[in-house]
């Protein structure tokens, strides 16, 4: 029997004693290194710890930190409100008020399902309550909640940084304007699809003043954060923990809506969550060492630029090849592997680096709606206690909007460029 | 063995937050210090570091705990449901003998380091010490699953939570 | 047999071309039997990291800054004291007739042998603004190296220090994170750096080696034919210093021509700067650093003195 079919056979197995993603990664890495590398298990842990002793790295607990304050407090839900009174006048602006929540809530947050959940919680009973269709709240809820991965801070942005040493505050210049037009196109949808919807009845009617009052030091968030990193005060890293202390000192102080044993519920989920994530970065990034000594990305860079012609082939190629990606691996995961693999052979057809980047997080966007392994997917079905073949169809016409802006951004390179 | 267990989650949950309280009171003091007093700390970012890698493997052992990794359910089905009790067992041996592994090889990643004498720069601190938490984290979370695969019951229900 | 060797100068560098070379030699000497598979760019990571892995055994070789080489043997440290070498050749003879036994030993007790030291260069001082002497630097925001010489001639200079990785270098005068900062002249142009931050002082206040360090464990493993065949074909560390110095010389001329500037300082005006560097501070960075640095740093003072021409 070949290696590669035990390891099959392997990873069966672990699946049917429903062994969880850690273990089945540790184990065929494992194998991995057994079979075609040195043979030396120490190398592997070895490997797994350099991947996680990085600066870069430290900003993923601290923005999961600041999601989680955030959405245990009240600035998620006093943001939605903001959103909220200023769409209220128009036909389905509640719908819209989802999206630009979502938008809002992003440039806050780096990770795509605190977004989801933290606007989530709020606005999908909401909608529910004034009648629009369910299959519409889901999807734009679910997909809206993508946006927390493109527009800046971004948890993923940073990841592509670090494997690729692209310079990180570049990234999120260049994930703006993608971003904001992403948003706008899934704000029309939203308009355009329940046009025929009421205004909202009077009583719950919010006063735009009062809410811009409430939200001000929420609102004052991404001034803080973006504003921070782009006049020289802080790095990205460090403005993940300027962003925790503001939002704790915010909660604690200002909105009074976070005690200590709220800190410790917090904690305890964030440190569960990172446990869960961390040793799967850990994993994937050794995994990367590993194929870089066997001289993998040579071999396939080579490849690609001898048998792909032009830069328009190549970047349809690249597009389908991290959809598919994105169906199977885990944001994360994909960038850390995919992303030194990539890039020489992209500089090769003149790709920049940072468009590159961009490129890829907006297809890894993707990948969070798709099914098996949609992260938001199977966020949104748990966390709205519903189906997860209903959220599957519902978010299909926003992926479709999603493909049209891939489409732009990867071949008008001036949309992610510009502001660079 | 329950209140063992949820003695040692209390304990690992206020370990892991001081060490990220304290990583997080690190970056913010550098740049106050850097930017209104033009002194920044020696190796801020790596202490910060270190103290994060601390909390995430002792993270590994609390996701365990709560049962909140992320687990692919395409199989369940595979082996017939009359036979749960004994798969259930299986799997958190299996999780155990797996976890304890990676405390092995941790541990001699920990002797290798020591006996080297590493430092990690720009600290002259050993990295052999950061690393401790590695075999820890790894064999508090095959304990559990040690725990769980003696009495099932010990663990709690699955829920999503982020 | 093909050995493993990591660096972290990108393809199309001297340090790179320098081990394609050898392994070319390798190749035709062993008659195909040995070569060197060479990954440059930190292909294999970063050298903190590689130094670690070559210690232990598991890549063969690779080209170190002193930086990555102080993690393993922190009294390499006692080679980079601010203002200690007056020129390039003091510090080559220094190093090749004087140094190799002393630092090989320390090498030795890590799993670490000593191919040969190589060629850094000097770093240098580059800012936004034009600058005339060490007091305009005071309060400036600078991106400095990561290791305790750097901090503290830099704070004695009344610099705020930012330890930023190279790559967030360009970004971070951008943003105005940085004012100006410290680097090698070539990182400093090739690395578009210089026509952000234009006006290069050359303080040449540190001079940096890089070491060439190979494997004990995979050395012990050879046969003694073997490592004759190896010593053989190593191209010779002053082919790779002159090649490394010639690219200085061009990458400096390429800084002017592309509107940048250079403040060429006299011996008055290097003076300036050297005094903020006191004994006192060699004490510290010695006390600092441990291990056997006092006798290193005493051998290191006596090989500079055996090498300046009288
Ligand atoms: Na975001
Ligand atoms: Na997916």
């Amino acid at each position: 029997m070949s290696a590669s079919v035990i390891l099959l056979l392997i990873v069966i197995a672990l699946l049917a004693l429903r062994q969880n993603i850690v273990i089945i990664l540790a184990v065929t890495v494992a194998y991995l290194h057994l079979t075609w590398g040195d043979g030396d298990l120490l190398y592997m842990v070895e490997d797994a710890w350099i991947a996680i002793d990085k600066e870069a790295l430290l900003s993923i607990p601290m923005f999961i930190l600041v999601g989680a304050v955030m959405t245990r407090g009240s600035i998620a839900a006093r943001l939605i409100d903001v959103a909220v009174a200023f769409t209220q006048d128009l036909r389905g602006g509640l719908g819209a008020a989802a999206i630009l929540s979502c938008a809002v809530f992003s440039a806050i947050s780096g990770s795509s399902p605190v977004t989801l959940l933290a606007v989530g919680a709020v606005l999908y009973p909401a909608l529910l309550r004034e009648n629009y269709p369910k299959r519409f709240a889901l999807g734009a809820l679910t997909s809206g909640g993508t946006l927390g991965i493109i527009i800046p801070p971004s948890i993923p942005l940073i990841i592509y940084g670090i494997a690729t040493e692209t310079s990180i505050v570049d990234l999120f210049l260049a994930g703006l304007l993608p971003g904001l037009l992403l948003t706008g196109v899934m704000v029309v949808y939203a308009l355009w699809m329940n046009r025929s919807m009421p205004t909202p009845t009077p009583e719950t009617r919010k006063s735009r003043r009062a809410a811009l009052r409430r939200g001000g030091p929420a609102l004052f968030m991404p001034i803080l954060l973006l504003g921070g990193i782009y006049s020289g005060y802080f790095t990205p890293t460090e403005s993940a923990a300027v962003a925790l202390v503001y939002a704790l000192l915010v909660e604690m102080f200002i909105h009074r809506e976070v005690g200590l044993r709220d800190l410790y519920q917090i904690v305890q989920d964030t440190v569960a969550l990172l446990g869960s994530i961390i040793p799967i970065i850990a994993i994937a990034m050794s995994v990367n060492v590993f194929l870089a000594t066997e001289g993998v990305p040579n071999a396939l860079g080579g490849w690609l630029q001898a048998n792909i012609g032009n830069v328009i082939l190549f970047i349809l190629a690249m597009n389908l090849l991290l959809l598919l990606v994105g169906m199977f691996m885990d944001t994360i995961s994909a960038l850390l592997i995919f992303g030194p693999l990539l890039l020489p052979v992209a500089a090769g057809f003149g790709i920049d680096p940072v468009h590159l980047g961009i490129i890829m997080v907006l297809n890894l966007e993707i990948g969070l709606l798709t099914p098996p392994m949609g992260l938001n997917l199977l966020v949104a079905s748990t966390a709205f206690k519903e189906n997860f073949t209903l959220v599957t169809a519902s978010v299909l016409p926003f992926i479709a909007l999603m493909l049209f802006v891939l489409m732009l951004v990867s071949f008008v390179p001036w949309l992610s460029l510009f502001l660079v | 063995m329950r209140r063992f267990l949820s003695a040692l989650l209390m304990i690992e949950t206020l370990a892991a937050g001081a060490f990220y309280a304290i990583a997080a009171a690190i970056l913010f003091a550098d740049v106050i210090s850097r930017e209104l007093f033009a002194s920044p700390i020696w190796g801020g970012q790596r202490i910060a570091v270190l103290l994060a890698n601390g909390s995430a493997l002792i993270g590994i052992a609390l996701a365990v705990a709560l049962n909140r990794h992320i687990r692919p359910s395409v199989l369940d089905g595979a082996i017939p449901a009359r036979f749960d009790p004994i798969t259930t067992r299986v799997g958190h041996l299996v999780g155990a003998a797996v976890m304890f592994a990676g405390a092995y090889y941790g541990a001699l990643l920990v002797l290798d380091n020591r006996a080297m004498g590493f430092t990690t720069p720009p600290l002259s601190l050993e990295i052999w010490i950061a690393q401790l938490a590695l075999p820890y984290g790894l064999a508090s979370a095959g304990l559990r699953y040690l725990f769980f695969a003696i009495d099932p019951d010990l663990q709690p229900r699955h829920e999503e939570r982020i | 047999e093909t050995l493993k060797v990591a660096t972290a100068a990108p393809n199309g560098t001297p340090w790179v071309a320098h081990l394609e070379k050898s392994a070319a030699n390798l190749a035709e000497i062993s008659g195909g039997a040995m070569t060197m598979e060479v990954f440059a760019a930190n292909q294999l990571g970063a050298e903190t990291d590689t130094i670690k892995q070559t210690a232990r055994g598991r890549l063969d070789a690779g080209i170190f800054s002193i930086t990555a080489v102080a993690s393993v043997v922190p009294e390499v440290a006692m080679l980079v004291t601010p203002f200690f070498w007056d020129n390039f050749e003091q510090a080559d003879c220094a190093l090749d007739e004087h140094l190799s036994d002393t630092y090989d030993e320390l090498f030795q007790a890590r799993g670490l042998r000593l191919v040969q030291w190589q060629e850094l260069g000097w770093q240098n001082l580059f800012t936004d603004e034009p600058i005339s002497g060490p007091k305009d630097v005071d309060g400036l925001k600078m991106r400095v190296g990561t290791s305790l010489n750097h901090d503290l001639y830099w704070r004695a200079a009344g610099v705020s220090g930012v330890p930023l990785p190279f790559s967030e270098t360009a970004t971070g005068l951008q943003t105005g994170l940085i004012d100006g900062g410290e680097l090698p002249t070539i990182s400093y142009v090739a690395g578009g750096v210089g026509k952000l931050s234009p006006h290069l002082t050359r303080t040449r206040h540190i001079y940096q080696p890089s070491i060439m360090l190979m494997s004990t464990k995979v050395w012990d493993r050879l046969s003694e034919e073997q490592q004759a065949q190896f010593n053989e074909a190593m191209e010779p560390a002053q082919a790779l210093r002159g090649a490394v110095r010639d690219a200085i010389d061009f990458f400096s001329a390429k800084h002017v021509e592309e509107g940048g500037t250079i403040n060429e300082l006299d011996e008055a005006q290097r003076a300036e700067w050297a005094a903020l560097w006191t004994e006192e501070k060699t004490q510290e960075l010695i006390d600092a650093t441990g291990g056997e640095s006092q006798r290193v740093y005493d051998a290191v003072v006596k090989a500079r003195e055996a090498c300046t021409a009288s």
